[in-house]
């Protein structure tokens, strides 16, 4: 097969052509979460038998929702890209799987920090915190494997495939260690009936999800333009 | 009411380090692959 | 209609390819003989770490061999895909007219049977060195943990094969692995404990049917995904 014209020259960004990485949206979502921390910390009142600890709260379980957020969608574009096979996909993949990282180290660290004073242990084996322990594993191990393969599509493929069997893996840690005791506290806010919450800290607590789960989307898409970033370095 | 604040300011700080360490990185690495 | 449905022409297919790692296995026989050597080894090394004034024999054993089992697991599965990097035999795999399905199912087969084997010497070693009782333990055992090595072998050998082309295989293996072992290692070591001690059937029935269907998900997911790990 013979071709006469040459193929189109790639355009190549110049340097610093790329959105910047840190921009008004990253700005606005720090602010959000420094509003909401200003608002636990001076405008939230004291709950009475858990003392000052308790405001950990504010910040452990907006947390923890942030990773399951970055975690969806890690996963989702996972099978997207092996759908559409769409690079853009791919990409948003490991940031959001970087991101839910971020997210499940300050749900680990700062449980513990909140479970010593109030159960009287750092670290117990139910199920709630053995699931995110594993979650946290099987992140840490996707973006291993991501930065041990350096072909771009086989990367993409073994990502997809490592995001699609965590998912299906998810249930049967919950299950397997649902079955064992837990001492973990029920949850306060996320159950089907009102949630038990006086008003003033469920505002709070709402406040402080949203400001948090704004925060990761704009990490999100910072890592993702960083992401890009790199590729145009490796390919100049 | 039990005296927990040392907890409440140690979870604090930490999740401040955390994240704003993560930015930093961010700005690391980006400094790294722009030159 | 075609005169024969997908499903015989695939399991010929794996159970050939199966026989080929098999045959590979019984001339050398190498890899059998370390991961035996490995698991017996676990099995001693883990009694001087116990305390037995502590924690009965009984308690312990059973998680003793399912740790064991899993590390001397992943050194077999290790090995399952390495054998194809010699002169590229994997592209000669993927030439050949067969289901790409087929090249999974039939190393996971060989896995499973090489597992199979190893369990044979370990489950009585087991039972040897923590002195339990023989008759109930064996079968208790031995049972759970064909079910269990049916889960581990077949997340293990879709991830060896993915490993197998990484920078850092040895250690990406456990990594990717041991999360999906997890719930594994926690039904069987419920399960055999419960039945070591004599408890009903039905206290371990629970943690059974989670092994059962771990088994079954993820044998199927597996199948499914390993073709996905292969270029198009």
């Amino acid at each position: 097969m013979t071709t006469v014209q040459a193929p189109a020259p790639t355009p190549v960004a110049a340097p610093g052509a790329t959105r910047p990485i840190f921009d008004w949206l990253l700005v606005l979502a720090v602010l959000g979460v420094i509003g909401a921390g200003i608002r636990i910390v001076l405008f939230t009142p004291f709950e009475a038998k858990q003392g000052a600890a308790q405001k950990i709260y504010y910040i452990h379980v907006p947390a923890a929702l942030s990773t399951y957020f970055a975690l969806t969608v890690a996963a989702c574009m996972s099978i997207v890209y092996r759908w559409l096979h769409d690079e853009r996909a791919d990409r948003l993949a490991e940031s959001a799987g970087e991101v839910a990282l971020l997210f499940a180290t300050v749900v680990l660290t700062t449980g513990p920090i909140w479970g010593k004073p109030i159960w009287g242990a750092w670290w117990t084996w139910d199920a709630r915190l053995t699931l995110t322990l594993f979650l946290w594993f099987v992140t840490a191990a996707y973006l291993v494997l991501r930065g041990a393969v350096d072909d771009h599509a086989m990367r993409a493929r073994y990502s997809a495939v490592l995001a699609i069997l965590a998912t299906l893996l998810i249930p049967f840690i919950h299950l397997s260690v649902y079955l064992f005791r837990t001492l973990h506290p029920m949850p306060i806010v996320l159950k089907p009936e009102r949630p038990s919450l006086p008003a003033e800290m469920l505002t709070t607590f709402l406040l402080s999800v949203g400001a948090f789960a704004f925060f990761a989307a704009a990490l999100m898409r910072a890592r993702y333009r960083l992401a890009l970033l790199r590729e145009q370095a490796e390919a100049a | 009411m039990p005296d927990t604040s040392a907890y409440y300011h140690a979870a604090y700080v930490l999740a401040g380090v955390l994240y704003g360490g993560y930015v930093l990185s961010l700005w690391w690495r980006a400094r790294r692959w722009r030159k | 209609m075609g005169a024969d449905s997908p499903a015989p022409a695939l399991l010929a297919a794996s159970w050939l390819i199966a026989k080929k790692d098999l045959a590979i296995e019984l001339r050398t026989r190498s890899a059998f003989l370390s991961v035996v050597v490995f698991t017996l080894l676990g099995l001693a090394i883990f009694f001087f770490a116990w305390d037995p004034t502590a924690v009965s024999a009984m308690d312990l054993a059973p998680g003793v061999l399912w740790m064991t089992f899993s590390f001397a697991g992943l050194l077999g599965l290790h090995r399952s895909f390495g054998v194809e990097l010699e002169d590229r035999a994997m592209d000669a795999l993927l030439i050949a007219p067969v289901d790409r399905e087929a090249i999974y199912l039939g190393k996971a087969i060989a896995n499973t049977i090489f597992v199979a084997a190893v369990l044979v010497i370990a489950v009585p070693a087991v039972a040897l060195f923590y002195n339990l009782p023989l008759t109930r333990t064996i079968p208790a055992l031995g049972g759970i943990a064909l079910l269990a090595a049916i889960g581990l072998v077949a997340v293990g050998t879709l991830f060896s094969a993915m490993a197998v082309n990484t920078r850092m295989a040895e250690l990406l293996l456990p990594m990717l692995s041991l999360p999906f072992f997890v719930p594994i290692v926690l039904a069987s070591a419920q399960a055999s404990t419960r039945l070591l001690a004599g408890r009903p059937f039905a206290e371990a029935l629970s943690w059974i049917k989670i092994l059962i269907a771990f088994d079954i998900v993820f044998a199927v997911a597996c199948t499914v995904a390993f073709p996905h790990t292969l270029e198009e």
